[in-house]
């Protein structure tokens, strides 16, 4: 655990002195990200100023729902994206090899080796979302209240990881599998959305096989509903069984990979 | 004692096979014709500990896919391996702290910083303690004097400097297993030479079992006293290096120089001509035949000097993949 920390560390303090070696990079990233974000809260404005309410959320329960949103941009974006986008070609092209190799698990090791921090104006400005929710709501959820936000934010980060860990190791079952990295973002980007708006058929799809509907709402919801024990429970049971099927198709596809030639 | 064990060892692939044209690969879309190809066919063979070994064979022969499996990195089709003990492609942390594979074509520093950093990540990695880490930092940078450019970011280095770099991050553990795929593959004469002589000198100071692959015959005669030449994925011959002569030279060079001028007709009667630019000429001729061969050539030619020479390796090792007779 402490090894595993440690490389960790060492993982973010490389990215972070790679992100500074190309400074204008850096800085037309982290303006992109700034740029979404306030795209978001623009977006919602006005939707809720003309319609009042999105699906069964007011102004109040809709900045949260995008707060949450744009809290999980890091973990999706930052540390997910990063590390998986160029893990598909690299399968293609052999140079797994070098990480696989190494006395570490391999799927821990590819799946923490790089991290991008343009995308910390969306933790500032989730965290601000946050807080404007929380002061719309005319009252302040219990201490309890936030713990289990927490606690189901991390469950939400180990359900969307399960998931897009398979999308990305899909790959070591195919010759190529190009691009792959951007199908999962593209769906992030869909969570933030009432799954009201989708029909009933959808809906089943995108909370259980596919549950993307989830991934923001669950966390979201402890703060403005009542607790909803079965669906947090459900929530749990999906990061649970995606992450274990993460991981047996990343070592049975480990079992297949026959590399590339030298 | 053996440390590397390979018994009866295969890796097939399965290949698609693809008809020219548009229509090919249409075709190809719906319907895939697979055929198997044999990398390893099976390999056998034995290497000690602190042995280095040459594996030499042409492009495809299995060399890499031979490195791949006995690191690790792939599973076997069948056969049985062992290496210090381990079944490679367990990847037991236990196993993979023993040994370490580079690669000339793959790099594992990062590009943007510099080498340093890479290797300190290894350091994490690999656990190695920071009193080891530094003792071992000092030794291999004063080996490979690259004191200088440590600090420098890797895509600033030249391939020379970078290949150090690599090995460096690859040692920096002290393996007991070095597995070297084409490690001076690209770099110019001067550079192959110090890396000889790096690879040479970590093999002597810490008993360290080398493989080595390459294509270039001064890395073979240079560092490995036994030799295993693989080709369609069969081993043809595992030994000494002088022994490859023995095996499958059947013939000897004689090398003339003539006081006057001579037919090449009737030289041809002598042997298998090699070369032959008036003055000189060389000829092949069998083992069995050099005494009377020679004998002949000084009776019939006007021979001002006569070498009688083993042919080079590099040149019976060509021709045993071209798939000559030396008889």
């Amino acid at each position: 655990m402490i090894k595993s920390l440690k490389i960790i560390f060492k993982y973010l303090q490389l990215s972070w002195m790679q992100g500074m070696e190309y400074r204008t990079n850096f800085i037309v990233w982290t303006l992109v990200d700034v740029g979404w974000t306030a795209i978001d809260l623009v977006f919602f404005q006005a939707l809720i100023s003309n319609i009042k309410m999105i699906g069964n959320w007011n102004l109040a329960q809709a900045l949260i729902v995008i707060g949450t949103f744009r809290l999980l941009v890091f973990p999706v974006w930052g540390w997910m994206f990063a590390s998986f986008n160029t893990l598909p070609k690299q399968i293609s092209e052999g140079k797994l090899e070098m990480m696989i190799i190494k006395p570490v698990d391999s799927q821990f090791m590819v799946s923490v080796r790089q991290f991008s921090f343009s995308v910390l104006p969306s933790l500032i400005g989730g965290t601000i979302f946050l807080l404007l929710g929380v002061r719309e709501l005319g009252y302040v959820p219990s201490f309890l209240n936030f713990i289990f936000f927490l606690g189901l934010l991390i469950v939400s980060v180990a359900l969307m990881y399960g998931i897009y860990f398979i999308s990305i190791a899909l790959a070591l079952f195919t010759e190529r599998l190009n691009n792959i990295a951007h199908v999962f973002v593209a769906l992030y980007d869909a969570s933030r959305f009432p799954k009201e708006i989708y029909g009933i058929i959808l809906q089943r799809i995108l909370t259980t096989i596919l549950p993307v509907a989830l991934f923001i709402v669950v966390p979201s919801e402890v703060l403005f509903r009542p607790a909803n024990w079965m669906s947090w429970l459900w929530f749990l049971i999906l990061a649970v069984a995606f992450n274990v099927l993460a991981r047996k198709i990343w070592l049975s596809g480990l079992r297949r990979y026959s590399s590339a030639s030298s | 004692m053996s440390v590397i064990s390979v018994k009866n060892l295969k890796k097939y692939y399965k290949v698609h096979q693809k008809e020219p044209g548009l229509l090919g690969s249409i075709k190809s879309l719906f319907n895939r014709k697979y055929y198997d190809v044999k990398a390893v066919d099976g390999v056998n063979f034995e290497i000690g500990e602190g042995e280095l070994v040459g594996f030499i064979g042409p492009n495809g022969a299995g060399k890499t896919t031979t490195l791949k499996v006995l690191s690790g990195l792939l599973y076997p089709t069948s056969g049985d391996v062992s290496v210090l003990g381990y079944t490679p492609w367990d990847r037991k942390p236990v196993f993979q702290k023993q040994f370490s594979l580079v690669m000339g074509q793959k790099n594992q520093l990062w590009w943007d910083l510099p080498a340093i950093e890479s290797f300190i990540l290894n350091k994490e990695i690999y656990e190695v303690s920071n009193d080891k880490y530094e003792a071992t930092l000092n030794e291999l940078v004063d080996l490979l004097d690259v004191k200088e450019v440590l600090k420098v970011q890797v895509r600033k280095l030249s391939l020379g400097q970078r290949m150090k770099m690599e090995l460096i991050a690859a040692l920096i553990h002290n393996p007991k297993i070095l597995f070297l795929d084409e490690p001076t593959i690209g770099l110019d004469v001067v550079m192959q030479k110090k890396m000889r002589d790096f690879i040479k000198e970590y093999n002597r100071r810490y008993n360290a079992t080398i493989v080595l692959t390459s294509h270039y015959m001064d890395d073979v005669k240079e560092l490995c006293k036994r030799v295993i030449i693989i080709d369609k994925g069969k081993v043809l011959f595992d030994g000494a290096l002088d022994e490859i002569i023995k095996k499958f030279a059947n013939h000897k060079l004689l090398t003339v120089v003539f006081s006057k001028e001579v037919s090449e007709k009737e030289l041809k009667k002598i042997g298998e001509i090699k070369e032959f630019e008036m003055p000189r000429a060389t000829i092949s001729v069998l083992r069995d035949k050099v005494s009377s061969s020679a004998s002949r050539l000084l009776e019939s030619f006007p021979v001002a000097d006569l070498n009688i020479e083993e042919p080079k390796i590099e040149d019976i090792i060509r021709e045993v993949f071209t798939g000559r007779d030396f008889a």
